[in-house]
């Protein structure tokens, strides 16, 4: 029986991991080191059948298994049959995933594990061991907790247990001296399990780790050992022993959960062995004692500070071999007990299919229009969890048909929230900082949305309405990206406050349709809305025989008439508007054109021309706040900031020529002040617009972006009396 | 898989106390998926001690009606307890936001219809 080793055949015993079989043949699996045999080191680690890192010891010889050695410095290679195609479908093995619920999970089946085990069943627990010798490589434990296995079978299995026992032992603790890099150097339990399986290490010198000063070698293998007396004696491999083991404790340093407690040798303290003061402390980093004195000489006097500077513990075996002689290095360095560092899943090295077994990417929705879109010709793309289109192939013709005609905007993704209760009005007059109270029924109000900090997190309207019992009802929209957030920041508050709120989110349950252009009333009245609603009006009634809630507003900057809907009448009332329309030019608008729509008219979007700290007179919009009203989120942070003086400010900037990149820096002089947010050459005002930051003071009238002069400029650019939205 | 149905019904707003003690109609089932929030199908109207109740009519959920060897496959998607028998179960499946009803002849997948192509996608 035969493997492959480097592309020579190596005959192998019944029983023979692959490392005893290289080690049978005079060979190492890699390229010099301490061999354990245990799992616990990294040392023996070779690429199998393709996979790189595999440690040697744990897996069973076979037949024609290939194994090739990880090269001596660097990197093994990453092995792809064919160039990534992220777009191409995937053509790797898709990894499976199984799932468990467990009573009480026990890790490892060793004296501490098994004992464990049967206490707790004595208990009446049900307990399941996850142990190697029955195929399970523990390579995780989470927080919850959540047990992360690599079965045998190729299959990954999480195991979500009530309780987890960690009893993974002690392992034995390398040698850390000049040339213990060297071939032919073994743990006694790795010389335990040779010699029973027949392999002649000849003649071997056995020496106890705190009485080994170093090991001498030729030709990469070793031939001798030197005692801590100077003492030298020649050999052809050394038995390192050592009068205590390491905690085994890597999946205990993963997870501080009260459910979770580590038994036996692995929770056991010990005597650290002498601070190494020559070789190789980290095998598999190749990190040598005198790195560890540079990087403390460095200044990081830390066990973790050192780990992160040296890269000592950070690599196969996360800190198997090397933590107890790190821990002493800076427990001597330091003249305090280093304790060990955080322990981070995964414990054993993962293929990318296995650590993407059954992972998904954060889903992205779908309108009640996508079929619409699509079929229109639209360019779909992802914006806050949506699928959207960004335009229909022409975005100038779409800008167009919203300034000159009529157009369609799928905005079924805005935020939708409808809340009532005793306590309604008092809850939104301290969440919103605009008064609430005095928004008549039937009539809407631009809101911000504030922070603690009095920064804006998001916008939005407030539409107010009297249910059929005269109680008030309140239908508030936010942005499409910030729904899912200002309805658990608005349902964390009212909690917090006791207020008694009904709250029923509707984002998903309704669509909504902007009906937008100088030619939207017409378009409206010709499918049945009559009396349409003035601006910042809104009413229920019938559209095109679908019940809507008719709002009107505008962020295009043109009369603007939003149809909130249920969403299974989206797609009839879609094709009804575009069919009513067709004489009027009507096409619909994506975000693209949108975006330069809105820019026109100075509206901020959330997020693009905000930053995290952006207040209301940072971005020009104090209007929107009334200081003098009773408290609100926000208010006593703007109260305190409004006496200071801001270094930061956004401005509407114009420039003559094409529109810079948005990201572009803005300069005055030979500094940069601040950003371009927002760009777009407007063919109706036929020059370039923008938003962008200023962040130095004084604030500079003319600035200089893309290497061509800009003017502050007062906003909204178009139409700034609002006499077309208004229309 | 066939395209999923709509989940008809009205969704229900309203103190806890009060869907406690709602009377649904005939044929009426209710899936409680807050203390304060809950969606019942089957019934056109309900009434409901609670002045500042929220009623409106539901349209974010579709739903599929699996067999149960159907729910086998999707089994292995679900981090969380399968709930027991009646029981509403709510989490990821495939990473997609969903419910599940297990009934003595099917298993009722529930999702907001803007995400069902995702977990069919995930799921067939």
């Amino acid at each position: 029986m035969r493997i492959a080793v480097d592309g020579q055949p190596i005959e192998y015993a019944a029983g023979d991991s692959v490392a005893i079989a290289i080690v049978r043949a005079g060979q190492h699996p890699q390229h010099g080191g301490t061999l354990c045999l245990a799992g616990d080191c990294g040392n023996c680690c070779a690429e199998i059948e393709g996979v790189a890192f595999t440690r040697t010891c744990l897996t069973p010889a076979q037949p024609g298994l290939r194994v090739v050695r990880h090269p001596a410095v660097g990197a093994p290679p990453l092995n792809l049959a064919s160039p990534v195609d992220p777009v191409a479908p995937p053509n790797h093995p898709v990894t499976t995933l199984n799932r468990e619920h467990a009573d009480l999970v026990v890790i490892g089946a060793g004296a501490s594990g098994s004992a464990a085990a049967a206490e707790a069943r004595a208990q009446g627990r049900e307990v399941e061991v996850l142990a190697g010798e029955q195929g399970h490589d523990v390579v995780g434990v989470y927080p919850g907790p959540l047990v992360v296995v690599r079965s045998s079978n190729g299959q990954m299995l999480h195991v979500h247990a009530h309780d987890v026992v960690i009893a993974t032992g002690a392992a034995e603790i390398h040698p850390v001296c000049d040339g213990n890099m060297l071939r032919g150097i073994y743990t006694a339990g790795a010389a335990e399990q040779l010699r029973r399986a027949g392999v002649d290490l000849g003649v071997v010198a056995t020496i106890e780790l705190e009485r080994l000063r170093r090991i001498a070698g030729d030709d990469g293998r070793v031939n001798g050992i030197v005692d801590a007396k100077g003492a030298a004696t020649a050999c052809d491999s050394v038995v390192v022993t050592s009068r205590t083991k390491a905690p085994r404790d890597l999946l205990a340093r993963m997870v501080a959960d009260p459910h979770v407690v580590t038994v036996g040798p692995a929770a056991s303290e010990f005597d650290l062995p002498p601070a190494p003061a020559t070789g190789t402390v980290c095998p598999c980093s190749k990190v040598t004692v005198d790195d560890l004195e540079m990087v403390w000489d460095k200044g990081f006097q830390h066990l973790e500070l050192v780990k992160r500077a040296s890269l000592c513990g950070t690599g196969t075996c996360q800190g198997g071999a090397c933590m107890p002689h790190l821990r002493a290095f800076v427990t001597a360095k330091s003249g305090k007990p280093a304790q060990p560092f955080t322990g981070r899943p995964a414990s054993r090295q993962l293929t990318i299919s296995e650590a993407a077994a059954d992972m998904h990417l954060d889903p992205f929705r779908r309108t009640a229009l996508h079929n619409e879109h699509v079929a229109l010709g639209a360019r779909m793309d992802r914006f806050g969890g949506w699928w959207r289109p960004w335009n229909y192939g022409n975005f100038l013709d779409e800008y167009w048909a919203v300034r000159e005609g009529v157009s369609l905007g799928d905005v079924s993704t805005l935020g939708k929230m409808i809340v009532t209760g005793p306590d309604v009005v008092e809850a939104l007059e301290r969440i919103y900082p605009t008064t609430i109270h005095d928004i008549r029924p039937g009539r809407s109000r631009y809101v911000l949305l504030l922070n603690e900090r009095g920064h804006l997190i998001d916008d939005g309207m407030v539409c107010r309405e009297v249910t059929e019992d005269g109680s008030d009802r309140f239908v508030l929209t936010f942005t499409s990206g910030g729904a899912s957030f200002a309805e658990a920041w608005i349902r964390d508050w009212i909690e917090t406050w006791d207020l008694d709120v009904h709250i029923l989110d509707r984002t998903l349950a309704l669509g909504a349709i902007n009906v937008t252009g100088p030619l939207a009333s017409e378009l409206l009245r010709r499918v049945g809305l009559a009396d349409a609603p003035r601006f910042l009006q809104h009413t229920h009634t019938d559209v095109a025989g679908t019940p809507c809630h008719v709002l009107r507003l505008s962020f295009t900057g043109e009369a603007s008439f939003e149809l909130h809907h249920p969403r299974t009448h989206s797609a009839e009332l879609w094709q009804t508007l575009m069919a009513a329309g067709r004489d009027l030019g009507v096409r619909p608008h994506g975000l693209q054109a949108l975006f330069a729509l809105r820019l026109e008219k100075g509206h901020v979007i959330v997020g693009m021309d905000t930053e995290m700290d952006s207040t209301p007179r940072r971005i020009n919009m104090d209007w929107a706040v009334k200081l003098d009203k009773a408290d609100f989120i926000g208010r006593r942070a703007l109260l305190r900031t409004a006496e200071l003086e801001d270094h930061r400010r956004l401005f509407g900037l114009t420039m003559p020529g094409p529109a810079p990149v948005e990201g572009a820096p803005i300069w005055v002089g030979d500094e940069i002040v601040g950003h371009v947010t927002s760009s777009f050459q407007s063919p109706g005002l036929g020059q370039a617009v923008m938003l962008g930051w200023q962040k130095h003071t004084p604030f500079s009238d003319i600035v200089t972006i893309d290497g061509r002069e800009a003017h502050v400029t007062d906003t909204p650019f178009y139409d700034p009396q609002g006499a077309r939205a208004r229309a | 898989m066939l395209a999923p149905e709509l989940l008809e019904g009205l969704r229900v707003v309203a103190n806890s106390a009060a869907i406690d003690a709602a009377v649904l109609p005939d044929g009426a089932t209710m899936l409680r998926i807050a203390p304060d929030d809950a969606i019942v199908t089957g019934a056109a109207t309900l009434t409901i001690d609670d002045p500042f109740a929220i009623i409106e009519p539901e349209y974010t959920f579709v739903h599929w009606r699996l067999q149960p060897a159907e729910f086998e496959s999707v089994k292995h998607h679900i981090e969380w307890p399968v709930p027991e028998m009646g029981r509403l179960g709510q989490g990821l499946i495939a990473g997609v936001p969903a419910k599940i009803v297990i009934t003595p002849d099917h298993v009722l997948l529930i999702v907001s219809a803007g995400l069902a192509h995702e977990l069919a996608e995930r799921l067939w």
